[in-house]
C-alpha cells in the first residue's frame, strides 16, 4: 500500500506504512513481521518505539476481552491490548547506513594496516617492491641505495616532498644523495661520465657521432624506421643530458632479472642512424674482426694452403701430446677457447710453431749479438792468427757496438782505438774499465752491473727494470777454457800470455746448441757474444722489451738518428740478420704512453677494457658439423697467398697503424650474412646487446 | 520500443569504440615514451591515481545531488567507461606483470578487487534488473523478510490444523524435515543467481510424492502448501538478485577508499625512495 506521507527524515513513519524510502537510516523489521505494519517506525537512535501488542482483544457483550485469557489487567478501554511485546522489535540498519559503516570500517582497517606496515621493524621488507637481483644481494641494506630508508613514514613523507621539490639527477636533495650518486658510489668502474650516453663525455660522443656519420652517411631511403621509433626520437634524451641509472636499469624485479636488458628500439632512439634489424640495415662487419693487423706476423692462408700441405708438423693430439701430421689443418691444432668461452687462444709456440720454426731462432747463419769486442794489437794479432778461426758466417761487427756503448760508454767514444784510455799500444788488455766489466760479468756481480747500467742510462730511466737487465749480463755460461782465459785477462796478464788455445770451430759449433755465450778470438779483436738458444730467450726478451719501453714511438718512426743507447740496442737485437729474429713473428706496436710495445702474445685480450663490441666463441663452436671455423673466417684463396714478403726479413719497423694492407691474417672479412643466418629476431635473437656494450671505456 | 533499445545499443557501441580508441592512444603513447626512455611508469602512475580519485568522486556526487555537476546518469556513464579505461592504465603501469613486493601486492589486489567488483556490479545491474522485471512478483527488498515470515506462519497454521484434524504425522514430519528449513530463511541463493530451478523442483516433487501417502484431509492441507513453496521460491529469487544488486557496493565502495589510502602511501614511497625520479 503506498504511503501518502512517507516517513520523516529520521525514518519515523508518519502514517501506517513501512519506512521504505531509499536513504532511510532505519526501517522496522521484526515488528512488521508480527503486526504486518510498523505504525511509527523506529526512533532516530535505532531503538524501536513501537512494540506490538501481544494479542488482539475481542469485544464480547460490549466488553473488550483478552483473547488469550492470560492478561491480568485486560484490554485497554479503546480495545487495544495492554501488554506489549518487550523484545519482539529488533530494528536493523538500512542498506546505506550499513554501507557507510562498512566504508568507515574499511578506511579504518586500511589506515591501521598502513600504520602497522610502516611502523614495524621489518617495514622496509614490507614496502620493498620486490627482491633484488643476485648481484645486489650483497648490499648491507636498503640504505646503500636509498637515503630515505633509515626513517619512518613521517621521514618518508618529508623525503618525498623534499625530493620532488628539489632533487634532480644532477644533484642531491636535502634528503640525501640521489639514486645515481648512490649507484655510482659502488660502480666506480663506469667512470665519472657514467650518467652520460655510453659513459662518454659529451664532446667525445659528439666527435664519435660525427666520425660515424662521415663514415657512412645516413640515407633516408635505406631505412624509414618504424613510425613508433621516429615518434620516440622526438623525445629522445639530449646528447649532453645526464641519464638516471633507473632509466635503463630497473631493480626489484627478482633474483634472476636481467637489469641490462633493453630493446633494439630503445638503443636506436638516440642513434643518428637507425635500421630495422641486424638482418636489415645493420652495417657490414668489414672492420670488426680485422680492424688492426694481427699481433703476430702470421698468415693463415699461406700456412693452411701451402705450408701445412708441404711439410710435416707436430700438433697436439687428443692426449695433448704432440703428433706428427701433414695435410689439411684443423683449427684446433693451434687454437682453443678460453675458460670463459669468449676468445680463441693459441696453444703457444711449442705446440703450434716449434716443429717448423724453432731452428730458425737458433740458426747459426745469423749474426750473434756482440756484447763486448776488444780490438787487439798487431802483435797479438799475429799470434792469434795462428790459432783463431773465424766463424765462416760472421760478418764484421758494426763500428760501434751498442752493448759496448752501453756498458763502456767512455771507451766507445774514442775515435782511435789506440788512444782509448787503458788500451796500450802493445795490445795488452790493461784497461781497468774492461777488467772491471769482465769481472762483474764473470763474478756474477749483478749489483755492480745494475749500477753500471744506471750510470750509463741515467737516473730517469724509470720504465726499465735494470736489475733484470743486469742479471742477464752476469749469468754467463762460457766454456771453461774461455772463462779461464778471461779470468786471466782480468788478473792483468797480457793477452799474449794467455796460453790457451782458442776455441776450435768444431767446439764452437758444438757449443752453439747448448751454450748461449761465446768468446771468439780473431786477429783483430776478442769478441764476447751471445746467441739465443730457443724461443722466448730471456736475454733477448728482456733487452728487446727494455729497448721498446725506453724508445719513443714517434721519434723511432722518424728515425732521427738521435737514438739513446737502449734504442740502439733495440735496433741491433731486432735487426733482420740478427740471431733470434724475434720480430720475424712478433709485431711492434705503440703503448698507451707513446713508447714502443712488442706484441709478445697473439691473443686479443682487451685487458679488462670494456669495448663496444663483444663476441663469444664458445656458443658458436657447438653449432654442428656444417659450421666450422672457416664458415665465419673464410681463408683467402690460394691465388692471393703471398708466400714470401720482403718485410718478413727486412722489417720496416712499421708500428701497428691498423693498416690492413700492411699485414693481414689471411682471412676474408666476416660477412654479416653469415651471422644473420641465425641471428634474427625469431631464431637466435638480434638484440643489440648481444654484441654491443652500452657502458664502454672512452680511452 | 525497439527504436530506443537500438539507439541505446548504438550509443553503447560508440562509447566502447571511444574507449578502445583512447586505450589505443594510451598504448601508443606509452610505447613511444618507453622507447624514448621517458619515465612512463611515473606518468601512468599519476594518471591512474587521478583517474581513481575521479572515479571515487562519483560516490560523493551521489551524496550531493543538489550541486549542478551534471546528471547522475552522465556521471555513471563516465564512471563506467573511465573505470574500464583505468584497467588498461593499471596494466600498463604494472607493465603487464605481477607485482612482487608485499605492499605493492596489497595495492594491486585492492585495485583488482575494486575493478572486478565494479565490472561485476555493472553486469549485475544490467542483467539482474532485467531478470527481476521478467520474474513474476514485485517485492520490496525490506518487505521480503516479513513476507517470508508470513508464509512460514501460514504454512505452520496449516500444519497445526492438519495435526488437529488427523492423527497422522506425515505432514508434520515432512514440515519439520523439509518445509521449515526452506521457509525459515532465504534459500538457494546461488541457484537463483544462475537461474537454476532444481532445488525447488525437487521440493515440489517430494511434495507430490508425499501426497500418495496422505488421506483426503491431509491432501487438502498440503495442496496450498505447494503454492506457498512457489511463492517462497519467488521471494528467494528476488532476495538473491536484489541482495546482489545492493551488496556488491559493500565491496566496491569501502575498498575504493582503502585503495586511495594505499595509493597515497605508494606515491610517498616512490618519491621518497627516489627510484622513479632520480
Amino acid at each position: 500500500m503506498p504511503c501518502p506521507l512517507g516517513p520523516t527524515q529520521l525514518g519515523v513513519c508518519q502514517a501506517e506504512c513501512m519506512p521504505r524510502k531509499e536513504g532511510d537510516r532505519y526501517y522496522c523489521d521484526h515488528a512488521s513481521q508480527l503486526t504486518g505494519s510498523c505504525d511509527e517506525g523506529p526512533l532516530p537512535d535505532g531503538s524501536c518505539c513501537q512494540m506490538p501488542p501481544q494479542c488482539e482483544p475481542s469485544k464480547q457483550a460490549g466488553q473488550w476481552a483478552c483473547n488469550r485469557g492470560k492478561c491480568q489487567e485486560g484490554p485497554l478501554p479503546d480495545g487495544s491490548c495492554s501488554m506489549k511485546f518487550s523484545s519482539a522489535c529488533r530494528p536493523v540498519r538500512g542498506t546505506l547506513a550499513m554501507r557507510r559503516l562498512t566504508v568507515l570500517a574499511g578506511l579504518g582497517l586500511a589506515i591501521g594496516a598502513i600504520l602497522l606496515m610502516t611502523g614495524m621493524p621489518s617495514r622496509l621488507a614490507l614496502v620493498s617492491p620486490g627482491t633484488l637481483t643476485t648481484h645486489h644481494q650483497g648490499t648491507e641494506g636498503c640504505q646503500d641505495c636509498h637515503s630515505a630508508s633509515e626513517g619512518q613514514l613521517v621521514d618518508w613523507v618529508h623525503a618525498a616532498f623534499s625530493s620532488s621539490s628539489g632533487s634532480s639527477s644532477a644533484g642531491s636533495s636535502s634528503a640525501g644523495p640521489n639514486q645515481n650518486q648512490l649507484c655510482l658510489k659502488c660502480h666506480t668502474e663506469l667512470g665519472e661520465n657514467a650518467p652520460f650516453a655510453h659513459g662518454l663525455a659529451s664532446e667525445v660522443l659528439a666527435e664519435s657521432t660525427n666520425r660515424m656519420d662521415l663514415a657512412s652517411p645516413s640515407s633516408a631511403d635505406s631505412f624509414a624506421g618504424s613510425l613508433l621509433l621516429q615518434a620516440a626520437r622526438t623525445f629522445r634524451p639530449a646528447e649532453h643530458q645526464r641519464l638516471a641509472c633507473m632509466t635503463c636499469h630497473g631493480e626489484h624485479h627478482g633474483e634472476g632479472f636481467d637489469m641490462t636488458q633493453m630493446t633494439n628500439r630503445e638503443c636506436q632512439v638516440c642513434h643518428s642512424q637507425t635500421f630495422d634489424s641486424f638482418h636489415q640495415g645493420h652495417p657490414e662487419l668489414t672492420k670488426f674482426f680485422y680492424q688492426r693487423r694481427t699481433r703476430l706476423h702470421f698468415n693463415h692462408a699461406s700456412h693452411a694452403i701451402v705450408h701445412f700441405s708441404n711439410f710435416e708438423r707436430s700438433v697436439p693430439n687428443v692426449s695433448e701430446t704432440l703428433a706428427t701430421v701433414k695435410g689439411a689443418p684443423d683449427c684446433a691444432d693451434c687454437h682453443f677457447p678460453d675458460r670463459a668461452g669468449k676468445s680463441m687462444l693459441t696453444r703457444g709456440f711449442e705446440a703450434s710453431c716449434a716443429s717448423c720454426h724453432e731452428h730458425q731462432i737458433t740458426d747459426n747463419g745469423f749474426l750473434p749479438i756482440t756484447i763486448l769486442r776488444i780490438p787487439l794489437s798487431p802483435t797479438a794479432n799475429s799470434e792469434l792468427a795462428a790459432t783463431a778461426e773465424r766463424s765462416p758466417t760472421v760478418t764484421s761487427p758494426p763500428e760501434k757496438d751498442p752493448f759496448m756503448q752501453l756498458l763502456l760508454p767512455d771507451m766507445s767514444e774514442g775515435t782511435d782505438e789506440t788512444e782509448r784510455p787503458g788500451h796500450s799500444p802493445e795490445g795488452v788488455l790493461s784497461n781497468l774499465a774492461v777488467q772491471q766489466l769482465l769481472g762483474e760479468m764473470l763474478n756474477q756481480d749483478h749489483l755492480e752491473m745494475e749500477q753500471r747500467l744506471r750510470v750509463s742510462l741515467g737516473t730517469d730511466e724509470v720504465a726499465v727494470d735494470l736489475s733484470q737487465l743486469a742479471k742477464t749480463l752476469v749469468q754467463i755460461d762460457l766454456q771453461r777454457s774461455d772463462r779461464n782465459n778471461l779470468l786471466k785477462l782480468i788478473a792483468g796478464e797480457s793477452f799474449t800470455a794467455v796460453n790457451a788455445p782458442a776455441t776450435t770451430s768444431s767446439e764452437q759449433t758444438a757449443s752453439a746448441g747448448s751454450s748461449s755465450w761465446n768468446l771468439d778470438r780473431n786477429p783483430d779483436a776478442l769478441t764476447l757474444s751471445y746467441r739465443p738458444t730457443g724461443h722466448a730467450d730471456p736475454f733477448l726478451k728482456a733487452w728487446i722489451e727494455a729497448g721498446a719501453r725506453h724508445t719513443d714511438a714517434t721519434a723511432f718512426r722518424k728515425d732521427s738518428g738521435k737514438d739513446t743507447p737502449l734504442t740502439t740496442v733495440f735496433r741491433q737485437l731486432t735487426g733482420p740478420t740478427q740471431a733470434g729474429r724475434c720480430l720475424k713473428c712478433h709485431t711492434v706496436g705503440e703503448s698507451a704512453d707513446g713508447h714502443l710495445q712488442i706484441e709478445w702474445w697473439a691473443d686479443r685480450s682487451s685487458g679488462g677494457r670494456r669495448e663496444f663490441t663483444r663476441f663469444e666463441h664458445a656458443p658458436h663452436l657447438t653449432l654442428g658439423r656444417n659450421t666450422t671455423c672457416t664458415t665465419c673466417h673464410p681463408i683467402v684463396s690460394e691465388a692471393k697467398v703471398m708466400l714470401f714478403k720482403p718485410e718478413y726479413i727486412h722489417r720496416d719497423n712499421t708500428i701497428n697503424t691498423n693498416d690492413l694492407a700492411t699485414e693481414t691474417s689471411g682471412f676474408h672479412p666476416v660477412e654479416k650474412g653469415v651471422c644473420s643466418k641465425c641471428h634474427q629476431r625469431a631464431t637466435a635473437g638480434d638484440s643489440c646487446l648481444m654484441c654491443h656494450r652500452y657502458h664502454i671505456d672512452s680511452h | 520500443m525497439a527504436r530506443p533499445v537500438r539507439k541505446r545499443t548504438l550509443q553503447r557501441w560508440r562509447k566502447l569504440l571511444f574507449l578502445l580508441a583512447l586505450a589505443t592512444v594510451l598504448l601508443i603513447a606509452e610505447a613511444i615514451g618507453s622507447t624514448a626512455l621517458l619515465k612512463t611508469g611515473l606518468a601512468t602512475g599519476w594518471l591512474l591515481l587521478v583517474l581513481v580519485v575521479g572515479l571515487a568522486l562519483y560516490n560523493l556526487r551521489k551524496k550531493l545531488p543538489f550541486l549542478p555537476l551534471g546528471s547522475a546518469v552522465t556521471w555513471l556513464q563516465i564512471h563506467i567507461y573511465m573505470g574500464l579505461f583505468s584497467g588498461i592504465l593499471f596494466g600498463l603501469h604494472l607493465q603487464w606483470q605481477l607485482p612482487r613486493g608485499i605492499f605493492e601486492i596489497v595495492l594491486a589486489l585492492l585495485y583488482s578487487v575494486v575493478f572486478v567488483s565494479g565490472v561485476l556490479g555493472l553486469i549485475v545491474s544490467r542483467v539482474f534488473a532485467r531478470r527481476l522485471s521478467i520474474r513474476p512478483g514485485e517485492f520490496l527488498f525490506q518487505r521480503i523478510s516479513p513476507m517470508r515470515h508470513q508464509l512460514l506462519n501460514q504454512v505452520e497454521r496449516l500444519v497445526i490444523r492438519s495435526m488437529e484434524t488427523t492423527e497422522s504425522t506425515g505432514v508434520p514430519e515432512f514440515y519439520a524435515r523439509r518445509l521449515k528449513p526452506f521457509f525459515e530463511r532465504p534459500r538457494h541463493f546461488w541457484h537463483h543467481l544462475v537461474l537454476s530451478n532444481r532445488p525447488v523442483s525437487l521440493l515440489l516433487s517430494e511434495l507430490q510424492s508425499l501426497e500418495r501417502f496422505l488421506n483426503e484431509t491431509e491432501r487438502d492441507v498440503m495442496r496450498p502448501i505447494g503454492e506457498f513453496v512457489k511463492q517462497k521460491d519467488d521471494l528467494d529469487f528476488h532476495f538473491a538478485h536484489q541482495a546482489t544488486l545492493r551488496y556488491w557496493l559493500f565491496v566496491h565502495v569501502p575498498l575504493t577508499y582503502a585503495l586511495l589510502c594505499f595509493a597515497a602511501i605508494h606515491v610517498v614511497l616512490v618519491y621518497a625512495f627516489g627510484g622513479a625520479i632520480s
